[in-house]
């Protein structure tokens, strides 16, 4: 038996090797053995918060996910723990919503990131089931591909020198505003065709009354419970309004339909409104300070926005 | 749990730990509290439906404990012994029938809205009953005895490294394994281990991996052209071979772990040169049962009374009836009876062949062998249309299968080929360039060193077992294949995220 085993141990050699190679390269620091981790993912952000709960949490999708915490500490006065991640729908804003309540007793404030897109009912993702067995399973952590292709991705970045990717641009014309075929647009290119890569989720465009009034339930669980609830709705840029909801009608059923519900329902359930997207913002100079349709620049115009919400927020606040 | 999943790679070492330690009585009452334990976690999770699950266990047990016990005590060959098997064999077969085809009678509709609308369909209910009716038969025909121990019965039935999808176990061989008492032993221990970890290799690592690119195929028949078609179906043939071989060899793995031998279930089958050959290496232990139980009965049958049927039926008529049978006990539906056809219509064309041009005096020449193994690798791909379209969640019936064939006629272009083989790794797998181009390589890989081993085991050590053509290798390649395969198998559960919030499952655990 003793030789059996000293065998398979000769045998778990790759494995042993692959484990700390995974450890020591996965972006998420879900063994934390590091400081921290810079990772926006989902998986990073609620271990981080499951292991020191902050009392203001941020949550969205990718819009809210790329805050600079130096600056909102600085701006707030406040430290804020972002579990905001790219592609979260309004049910999985809503999950997480409901995690947080149910997970941190010292929760004060809460920044919910919404918009005509994740109220879409063709964008449904459900991940958080998932999400829970990874954060509560190693085994499931360990061996998922995604995140064993994150650990090489991570290896090889840092062979070659390379940073983390950011989204920000210094456009120059004629270069950064012409498309591969030719096509000189007015703003710089990836801002200009970000219309045609969100045209299939805003066909035959509906809104996800279910989730939105499971919303309106949790913000009154928050005034309950005596959370500061802020639902924001972040800037986009204009060309998505003309190129995209206004063909399809989304313009229409937001100003006249949607936000005035979301008005009555800050009122009855005790949440702060602030939108960004309808009603204008600091933003004034799209192909500058957008870096796509949807995400801010983050050097010229993430920060000057994180001034105006917090800003916006503090003072609503105080009314 | 299954035998792939990480709970299994706990379970059964430190169920072989406890069983080989204990004293004799000990032994057999803990494997089967492990059995209940294994199956536990196989139930339905409506408490209704395991409750009627667990219910139809039971009474598949006792009743097969009792009816062996009293067609023992009757008079060897007697009419009453007769018909006590008679009776247990029609029994066990409407039991098999009741639960298999519930959905096809009107029964779900007549009880709309009670548990029994949607029979549970317990797990490896087809491996089971064809174990019991063989059990009943062997005590008629004198050939074991009946077992006297309760729990011994329910091992031979329930044991958890067969119940699965088998193989279908004899009561002669594996009865006076579980009455005798079982001890550690390291060589045994050794082989355990080489044989569960090809098998698991088979299953995670090649079929598993590849089912993910040909899933794509199948869920799209009229988006793809003739050649990518093509591919979907051979890959499936593969698929289907890989898995269950894989899975047999698990099994295998999991009673030479707790010192009982289990047979075999495949032995390089795509080496036959003919459909009779190839049935004598594919799912043995269903086709030997098939030809005990079912050929055998009908060749010797005394039909004399039956009008137009003379004193025995044609063995032509016999061969038909076993692989149209065989078709329907893989399933209820019109694509498992077209596939039966299509195995009889192979057999019945070969025995007609041999009858009029003579078989083959002599061995022929390697062309001609390796000519004869792709016409019959081709022939069982054709038929494996029918039975992926029957076993598959994503097409519906005969209509895919008809459109799938219909499909290989058209499309033909390299680049569209390429571009949608490209595209379907993409979708089942992962979308990047170097992912893909691994993941051709990984699985090219896999399915060459896999056969390499079965050519091996076919030529050089004239079809010994598996765990032994690994044991004869020299050293150096012996401890290379097994960290090939350890590699292998975690790069086959990464690609399958280890299996969690995935759908992974033994394509026989349906049947």
């Amino acid at each position: 038996m003793k030789s059996i085993l000293q065998k398979l141990a000769l045998l778990a050699i790759p494995v042993a090797l692959w484990f700390a190679f995974f450890a020591a390269f996965e972006p998420n620091n879900y063994f934390g053995i590091r400081q921290a981790s810079h990772s926006t993912a989902p998986i990073a952000r609620l271990r981080a918060f499951e292991k020191a709960p902050g009392s203001r949490v941020i949550l969205g999708d990718s819009r809210l996910a790329h805050f600079d915490d130096a600056l909102i500490s600085q701006v707030s006065g406040e430290a804020w723990q972002n579990l905001a991640f790219g592609g979260a729908s309004l049910k999985e804003t809503n999950d997480l919503l409901e995690y947080v309540l149910d997970n941190d007793p010292d929760l004060q404030q809460v920044l919910f990131g919404l918009s005509f897109y994740t109220l879409s009912a063709n964008y449904n993702t459900d991940r958080m089931g998932a999400l829970e067995d990874t954060l509560h399973n190693p085994f499931a952590y360990c061996l998922n591909l995604e995140y064993n292709i994150n650990a090489l991705t991570n290896f090889s970045d840092m062979l070659a020198g390379r940073g983390d990717v950011e989204e920000t641009g210094d456009w120059q014309y004629p270069a950064d505003y012409t498309d591969a075929d030719g096509t000189v647009y007015d703003v710089h290119t990836v801002l200009a065709v970000y219309p045609k890569a969100i045209l299939g989720r805003c066909e035959n465009y509906g809104v996800n009354y279910a989730e939105l009034s499971r919303l309106y339930a949790l913000a009154a669980r928050c005034a309950a419970q005596g959370v500061r609830l802020t639902v924001v709705l972040p800037p986009m840029a204009g060309l998505v309004k003309t190129e995209v909801c206004d063909g399809f009608g989304i313009t229409e059923l937001m100003q006249e339909e949607v936000l005035p519900a979301l008005h009555t329902a800050a009122r009855e359930n005790g949440f702060v409104l602030l939108d960004y997207e309808w009603s204008g913002s600091c933003i004034t100079d799209d192909d500058r300070q957008f870096y796509d349709g949807f995400h801010l620049d983050t050097r010229c115009g993430l920060p000057q926005w994180t001034e105006q919400l917090w800003g916006d927020m503090a003072q609503a606040w105080r009314e | 749990m299954s035998l792939q999943s990480l709970g299994f790679w706990l379970f059964l070492p430190i169920t072989a730990l406890i069983d080989l330690h204990l004293p004799v009585k000990w032994q057999n009452p803990f494997l089967a509290a492990a059995s209940l334990l294994f199956y536990f976690y196989n139930l339905p999770s409506d408490p209704a439906r395991a409750a009627v699950t667990l219910a139809a266990l039971a009474g598949v047990c006792v009743f097969v404990y009792a009816m062996a016990l009293a067609i023992g005590r009757a008079e060897k060959a007697s009419a009453r012994q007769k018909r006590l098997v008679r009776t247990g064999v029609i029994c066990l077969l409407c039991f098999l029938a009741v639960f298999k085809y519930w959905n096809l009678s009107p029964l779900p509709a007549l009880l709309s809205g009670t548990v029994l609308q949607k029979l549970p369909f317990p797990l490896g209910i087809s491996f089971f009953t064809f174990a019991a009716i063989g059990y009943l038969v062997d005590v008629g025909r004198g050939d074991v005895p009946a077992e006297n121990s309760f729990v011994r019965v329910f091992l031979f039935l329930f044991f958890f490294g067969t119940i699965t999808s088998g193989p279908i176990c004899r009561a002669g061989s594996l009865m006076p394994q579980l009455a005798a008492p079982r001890r550690f032993e390291r060589e045994r221990t050794v082989n355990a281990l080489r044989l569960f970890a090809l098998g698991l290799w088979k299953k995670m690592a090649i079929s598993d991996v590849l089912a993910l690119c040909c899933n794509q195929v199948f869920a799209d028949i009229s988006g793809h052209g003739g050649p990518m078609l093509l591919f979907a179906v051979f890959g499936y043939t593969l698929i289907l071979y890989f898995d269950f071989s894989g899975y047999s060899d698990m099994a295998r793995a999991t009673g030479l772990a707790l010192g009982l031998e289990l047979p075999e279930n495949f032995k390089t089958p795509f080496f036959a040169t003919n459909f009779s050959g190839f049935w004598s290496r594919w799912h043995i232990s269903l086709s030997s049962w098939l030809q005990d139980y079912l050929f055998t009965p009908l060749v010797w049958a005394d039909t004399s009374r039956l009008p137009f049927a003379g004193s025995h039926l044609s063995p032509l008529l016999c061969v038909f009836c076993v692989f149209f049978f065989s078709g329907f006990w893989h399933g209820s539906t019109l694509p498992f009876v077209v596939w039966g056809f299509l195995q009889a219509a192979y057999r019945l064309g070969e025995e007609l062949m041999h009858q009029h041009l003579g078989r083959p005096k002599k061995k022929a020449p390697a062309r001609v062998q390796w000519a004869k193994r792709a016409a019959v690798f081709v022939l069982w791909s054709f038929s494996m249309v029918f039975f992926r379209v029957g076993s598959g969640p994503d097409t519906k019936g005969l209509g895919d299968a008809f459109a799938i064939i219909r499909g290989w006629g058209s499309g033909w272009g390299l680049h569209r080929f390429a571009s949608e083989l490209i595209r379907a790794v993409s979708a089942g797998f992962y979308a990047d360039p170097r992912m893909i181009a691994a993941y051709m390589l990984f699985v090219i890989f896999g399915i060459a060193l896999a056969f390499r081993l079965d050519w091996l085991r076919f030529k050089k050590f004239k079809s010994k077992p598996s765990e032994q053509v690994l044991a004869a290798q020299k050293p150096a390649v012996r401890w290379l294949l097994y960290y090939i395969l350890v590699v292998s198998i975690l790069v086959g559960l990464i690609i399958q995220n280890g299996g969690f919030g995935g759908g992974v499952s033994f394509s026989y655990a349906n049947f």
